[in-house]
């Protein structure tokens, strides 16, 4: 029988992926001050989905991805849904690969993440561009794909350390070390 | 370890399975059903989404102080630094101001008596309300912003939203603590303005780029690089006389202009309540 402390441990744990990447989505949506930041500021949301759908599937459901991008399009102005939409299409993508790239290393799960993410910013920017009746910025489209993709292996290596450490505290409480 | 699966789980997998693609199916659904809504204009679309709004604007008002207090720690040394040659343009920029002060009593002495005489019906005064502002998407797909008040502090849809250094944009949805303001930067924001030298009416059209142009000018237009441009006050949306911008360049017939404020850069704004 685990204490009840150890039991709300285990549920941090198990949240905090999804804690991670809603701070990642409130910093990506408040106010920088700085100007012209905005228009290449990196999709942060999308790193941890990758990283954790790709890791922990477990910890990165569906229901999540649907209330994020709700929260994303209702924050943003986008048409409610779409995040939702192409935010699940981006978590069902990458677990239709999991099983070939999850033992890869990294540059093959870098270049994944690419790939997915000029198919999302595609169709988000497609959909837009159909919704609102108008063209996207192409150029400050590409800046924030190339951005991201830049940033990327920091969030990489920074995950990495706290999914070790998940992993060994789940073991520790589990296992009553 | 080997975990060895029991009859009831080879049940029972198939059918937790089966609930989870349900799952996700519902979430499309509801997803889909979203943004047709959402496409159509339907109320209850976006009642959603003043609500989620009116929830995540104090979120993003506390997410956004670490950044506020390091532009303003910035802002501080910037001007720390600068103090001294600001003193000295300061110094000449009064100067020029007390003699724009006088000529400005004249002219409001001669306005004031010519009005009497035409017998000119006053315009009603514009009412100010300021806000805080939360969040500013000014990414490639959409420019607007979140500002932290609402109906609740009686700010209304269509009000001009404006800073210290001129018109940032409209408002567009209301929610009861907080306010979408579509940017004039964003593909869907059409303004009425005019040329402060010319006289000549036009719209200003944002592209989704930082210089929106200027759309419905008369062929025979005289506009030059470095007219500035400010709201006509047509549709009775916007006050006349609001700063805009200048234009930047005049090429093939389109004419770019850059925006006298600088959203990213604003950490308050005023919405204008004009009684047309």
């Amino acid at each position: 029988m685990i204490p009840t402390g150890r039991r709300l441990e285990l549920f941090f744990l198990a949240i905090l992926p999804g804690l991670i990447t809603v701070v990642l989505a409130i910093f990506f949506l408040s106010s920088k001050h700085m100007s012209g930041f905005g228009q290449f500021m990196p999709a942060l949301p999308l790193m941890p989905v990758f990283y954790w759908g790709l890791t922990y599937s477990r910890d990165m459901p569906y229901w999540f991805m649907f209330l994020l991008g709700l929260m994303m399009d209702a924050v943003m102005g986008a048409p409610l849904g779409l995040s939702s939409l192409l935010y699940m299409l981006f978590l069902k993508l990458l677990h239709m690969q999991r099983r070939f790239i999850h033992k890869e290393g990294f540059i093959i799960k870098w270049s994944y993440f690419a790939a997915l993410l000029a198919i999302i910013d595609a169709l988000d920017g497609w959909a837009l561009v159909f919704f609102k009746a108008g063209a996207i910025n192409i150029q400050a489209a590409f800046l924030q794909w190339v951005f991201t993709i830049c940033c990327y292996p920091i969030l990489h290596k920074v995950f990495d350390m706290l999914s070790e450490y998940i992993q060994s505290r789940r073991w520790q409480i589990l296992h009553g070390n | 370890m080997v975990i060895k699966k029991t009859r009831a789980a080879y049940v029972l997998l198939p059918g937790k399975q089966w609930l989870n693609r349900a799952g996700v199916a519902l979430l499309v659904t509801f997803s889909v059903s979203l943004l047709m809504m959402s496409k159509s204009g339907n109320p209850a679309a976006e009642r959603i989404r003043t609500d989620i709004t009116d929830i995540m604007t104090p979120v993003l008002a506390v997410a956004s102080s670490p950044m506020d207090s390091l532009h303003d720690a910035g802002t501080w040394f910037k001007e720390i630094s600068q103090l001294r040659e600001e003193n000295a343009r300061l110094q000449y920029q009064n100067a020029q101001l007390l003699q724009w002060q006088t000529a400005a009593k004249e002219m409001e002495v001669e306005n004031r008596s010519l009005r009497n005489l035409l017998k000119v019906v006053p315009s009603q005064k514009s009412t100010y309300i300021t806000a805080r502002l939360v969040s500013d998407v000014s990414g490639p797909y959409v420019h607007s912003a979140l500002i932290n008040g609402g109906s609740e502090s009686g700010i209304k849809k269509d009000e001009a939203v404006t800073n210290e250094n001129g018109l940032i944009g409209r408002v567009i949805t209301v929610g009861a603590g907080s306010a979408r303001v579509l940017l004039l930067s964003d593909i869907n924001s059409h303004v009425p303005v005019i040329t402060e030298h010319t006289q000549e009416k036009s719209i200003l059209a944002g592209n989704n780029t930082e210089w929106p142009t200027l759309s419905y000018l008369p062929a025979t237009s005289n506009v030059a690089v470095g007219e500035r441009i400010v709201t006509s006050g047509d549709g009775g949306i916007f006050p006349p006389g609001i700063p805009v911008g200048v234009v930047t360049s005049v090429e093939a017939g389109a004419v770019k202009v850059q925006l006298f404020s600088d959203v990213a850069k604003a950490k308050y704004v005023s919405v204008v309540d004009y009684a047309f």
